[in-house]
């Protein structure tokens, strides 16, 4: 394996076994989040991004299930030099527990829910670092004080034994960010951390976390569907549609030149300042097809203005190399 | 925190007071009063029952005053001398009457309320992890007929068992050697033998009950972000469910012994005249068919208080367990 990747996710398949049928969360996806940077994952809603993430971290909520496909952890510490497949432990598994937490962590959307209301911020701080550092225990309250000053939390002595609902929504996501960074993790999965957040305080987390990715070097997996964010945050761009990875590419390339007709007509229908008043808003054609029934073929045939009978609707696109670290999966491109 | 309590403590006063207007009137509002019961039940022995008579014993309880007086003198006595009125049926002062029956009341009430939660506590915890499994299908199923069966054909029922197959006379709360004898180790095990009858039986309906409440809050919380917070961490799946969660659920479970109480006490009343139990519920029926009523009213007011006492200890244990009523 490449010694700059850090996750590898290859045809990753999450399925979610519903009465109605199985729901084919993440079909066939592949992405690499390479050490040190920031990929951007972006899709509309239902697409597989967050069920994704989940995957990496092996808690995928029930009825879903990791079906097949690999993800593989490169660690690389001084002499140990290891690869671990994710996909095949159990959520269960000691090993994936040492994992969550302390090299992989994950923040959320909702900081408000994301903490348990009837215990103090400091007491959920806390606890990553007896989970996973039992012997260190002693150092706990300290390191929580010291991790929450960096963040940026006032008056961390007095916040520290507050409960979440007397903390604002920044501050609770700042409280969060502090807990996931806590045992100093490889990979930090945020999934729309700003979403539930006004714009300034958005800014400011953003900030926050591009600040601690230079303090302690760590990957970030960016998951939006907000492009403003994915230009402004991300070093590489994953663009998925109906649990696949459409395109793969430097944040650049991803807005300078969009391959896949699912992007381009993505990038086509953001609203621009610039653009002469009376204009209409172009939307994407139809809606996303129904997850019980994936249309055989590319998942996007049924909306695609370039759609080819016969390929299209026929036969899986598989990643096509357009540039160094750009690629597409879309019959546009193959020979 | 202490205001918290203090206010609880406050409102306590007023609910007593109305609740105590609310007894009297009440045990005033049927027709006539316990003289004419006297006296319908001393034609019907025969004997003639004079006006001069009966007008003498309405003077001598006091019947012949206002209500509102009758009420004030009632509720004076008790409050400087604990003296909760003469009950005219037994002829004797109603404190002497119900102090052990309202501890008997007391006990089968704790012991129920405690088997109540040691049994719905756990079983709800697992029928919620475990949703849909054949376990959470059996104890809902269980659940429902538990809460179905009335509680004194439970009872009937395991009298007779225990009759017919062990020989047992399970009525009571002491076999025939310790009914009088004094307290020792031997009668107090005595007693837990006759003392699990009424319990199981009263614990049946409240138990499916609780079991649902737990069920469904937990069910509530375990899809909650912060569960998937917890479980990011690295916490294993029992750790975290028992710190988060369940913590969480708590909050209906412990309200519960608000409503759980008052419907025990009444529950206790029919139970008690099956079981023949020495609790206050077959002397409360009595006093109220002969219309004694300052026996029948001490009793309301008494059952009413321990009623507001059982919502006071829930709400001390609220603000205990959850921050966000403590700090409001």
């Amino acid at each position: 394996m490449d010694p700059g990747i850090l996750i590898d996710i290859q045809k990753l398949h999450t399925n979610f076994y519903l009465r109605e049928g199985v729901v084919k969360a993440v079909n066939g996806a592949s992405l690499t989040i390479a050490k040190g940077r920031t990929l951007g994952v972006v899709g509309e809603s239902g697409c597989g991004k967050s069920v994704t993430a989940q995957s990496i971290l092996q808690i995928v909520p029930r009825p879903g299930r990791i079906e097949s496909g690999d993800i593989l952890l490169h660690i690389a510490e001084g002499d140990l030099d290891e690869t671990i497949n994710i996909a095949d432990l159990n959520p269960g598994d000691p090993l994936m527990r040492d994992i969550r937490g302390s090299r992989i962590s994950m923040i959320f959307q909702e900081p408000m829910t994301s903490f348990s209301p009837v215990h103090t911020v400091g007491n959920q701080l806390e606890e990553t670092i007896k989970l996973h550092q039992p012997d260190r225990r002693e150092e706990a309250p300290a390191r929580v004080l010291d991790m929450l000053r960096r963040v940026g939390i006032a008056n961390p002595e007095r916040n520290v034994e507050s409960y979440p609902h007397q903390l604002s929504g920044g501050m609770r996501q700042r409280a969060m960010v502090a807990m996931a960074l806590m045992l100093e993790p490889s990979l930090l999965i945020a999934d729309e951390p700003t979403t539930a957040l006004d714009v300034t305080t958005e800014a400011q987390i953003l900030a926050l976390m591009r600040d601690m990715q230079s303090q302690l070097h760590m990957a970030i997996m960016f998951i939006t569907h907000d492009l403003g964010v994915i230009a402004e945050m991300a070093d590489d761009v994953a663009v998925m549609y109906l649990g696949r990875v459409v395109e793969k590419a430097p944040v650049r390339a991803i807005f300078h030149s969009p391959k896949h007709p699912y992007l381009q007509a993505l990038l086509e229908s953001i609203p621009r300042i610039q653009k002469r008043t009376g204009a209409r808003l172009k939307a994407i054609e139809g809606v996303v097809p129904n997850p019980l029934d994936v249309p055989p073929g590319c998942p996007f045939h049924l909306r695609c203005p370039d759609f080819m009978p016969g390929v299209c609707d026929e036969v899986v696109p598989t990643d096509t190399t357009i540039d160094e670290g750009h690629s597409v999966a879309c019959h546009l491109y193959t020979d | 925190m202490w205001k918290f309590l203090l206010q609880r403590l406050l409102l306590f006063v007023p609910t007593f007071l109305v609740i105590s207007v609310i007894t009297f009137v009440l045990i005033q509002a049927p027709p006539g009063d316990y003289i004419n019961s006297y006296a319908t039940q001393l034609e019907a022995s025969g004997e003639e029952a004079s006006e001069a008579l009966l007008a003498a014993l309405r003077k001598r309880y006091g019947l012949d005053q206002p209500v509102y007086v009758q009420y004030v003198k009632w509720l004076w006595g008790i409050f400087t001398r604990l003296d909760f009125g003469h009950s005219m049926q037994w002829n004797r002062p109603v404190g002497d009457l119900i102090w052990d029956r309202l501890a008997w009341t007391v006990v089968i009430s704790f012991f129920t309320i405690i088997f109540t939660w040691i049994l719905a506590f756990p079983i709800g915890i697992y029928s919620a992890t475990h949703q849909y499994s054949g376990f959470d299908y059996s104890f809902t199923f269980l659940g429902f007929v538990g809460a179905g069966i009335p509680d004194f054909l439970l009872a009937l029922v395991l009298m007779w068992l225990g009759f017919a197959f062990f020989g047992l006379d399970m009525g009571g709360l002491f076999s025939e050697a310790y009914r009088d004898a004094p307290w020792s180790w031997a009668k107090f095990v005595d007693m837990l033998k006759h003392l699990w009858v009424p319990v199981v039986v009263l614990s049946v309906s409240s138990t499916a009950g609780l079991i649902r409440t737990m069920r469904a809050n937990l069910l509530d919380e375990l899809r909650k972000p912060y569960v998937i917070t917890a479980r990011a961490k690295g916490m294993t799946e029992w750790h975290l469910v028992l710190k988060y969660p369940v913590r969480v659920a708590l909050n209906p479970f412990i309200s519960s012994i608000a409503y759980v109480l008052p419907q025990l006490i009444s529950g206790t009343t029919i139970i008690s005249i099956v079981l023949s139990l020495p609790t206050t519920g077959p002397i409360q029926i009595r006093s109220l068919m002969s219309q004694d009523m300052y026996l029948a009213g001490s009793i309301f007011l008494l059952l009413a208080s321990l009623t507001i006492l059982g919502t006071f200890i829930s709400d001390i244990l609220l603000a205990v367990v959850d921050p966000r009523i403590r700090l409001e």
